[in-house]
């Protein structure tokens, strides 16, 4: 069985007898890439991420009569974390307002560990919004343009001017860090 | 076809994709799932009370109660106590199924 067949499967079986195995299956499967995916968001912050990784699941058992299936289910799921990450940074304006001191020490965890991840998180922290999530998608998490397009619910030019303009900014980063050498 | 910037950027990216383990994720999101509310489930109710009102209108109560009382007390007292101890055992069985499908 495919990929999406299975997915499609478990769906139904959550709409038709409301299945917690089921969406329990679903949630082991998708966890890990939509955890990065927060993660990287947050900048490195795990305790958010998974909060906001959690709201994304309970979301979306809520509203799983409302996927139609037209695009695929870690879309939809992606699009979910995404709004709900959004509504975070609205919300609490917790990651616009963080100034410099505060970053390094968010980052320093994970400088004890690898060098390269702090230089993830420094170089994400030179991008605006949504070309961090357009980058992240698209680099990290192997998304086409059009279903980034459909993720972030903006046209397709928008989001790869979003995507070059991320490009440049980080690759600039990694040359002057001696990346690529 | 690929340019240096996007060679670079996948090359770091890749680098830095790493696999989250679960360590009981999953089952805090299970666990925290709210009950869905049912939309028929006013229908049990609302029928069983119409029921009720319509039985008691129809039939005569007090002939009801004293069969029942005969039929009671014609029961020898053994089978009358084990009938009252399957109770506590099917509430048992009950609360462990009903446990048990709301951990999932």
């Amino acid at each position: 069985m495919n990929n999406k067949a299975e997915d499609l499967l478990w769906i139904a079986q959550v709409v038709v007898r409301d299945d917690r195995r089921a969406f329990d299956r679903l949630v082991c499967k998708y966890q890990s890439p939509l955890r990065r995916f927060l993660l990287n968001l947050t900048l490195g912050d795990s305790a958010l991420s998974d909060d906001l990784a959690q709201e994304t699941f309970i979301k979306a058992y809520l509203n799983i009569r409302s996927f139609q299936g037209v695009s695929a289910f870690s879309t939809w799921l992606y699009r979910i974390a995404y709004n709900t990450y959004y509504d975070s940074v609205r919300s609490n304006k917790r990651y616009e307002d963080l100034n410099e001191p505060e970053i390094d020490k968010k980052t320093s965890v994970s400088i004890e560990f690898s060098a390269e991840k702090s230089d993830i998180y420094t170089a994400l922290q030179l991008l605006r919004k949504e070309e961090k999530a357009a980058i992240l998608l698209c680099y990290m998490e192997e998304m086409t343009h059009k279903e980034i397009a459909g993720i972030m619910k903006l046209p397709l030019g928008t989001v790869k001017t979003h995507i070059l303009k991320g490009k440049e900014k980080i690759s600039n980063f990694l040359i002057h860090q001696g990346y690529g050498k | 076809m690929e340019n240096k910037e996007d060679v670079l950027m996948r090359d770091f990216f890749g680098k830095n994709r790493e696999e989250i383990p679960d360590n009981g994720f999953s089952d805090l999101v299970i666990r925290r799932l709210p009950g869905k509310k049912r939309k028929t489930n006013w229908i049990v109710p609302v029928f069983a009370l119409i029921g009720t009102v319509i039985s008691l209108f129809v039939i005569d109560i007090h002939e009801v109660v004293l069969r029942a009382v005969e039929l009671v007390a014609g029961i020898p007292f053994v089978y009358l106590l084990a009938g009252f101890m399957i109770f506590p055992i099917t509430i048992l069985f009950l609360y462990y199924f009903c446990e048990k499908e709301r951990a999932f």
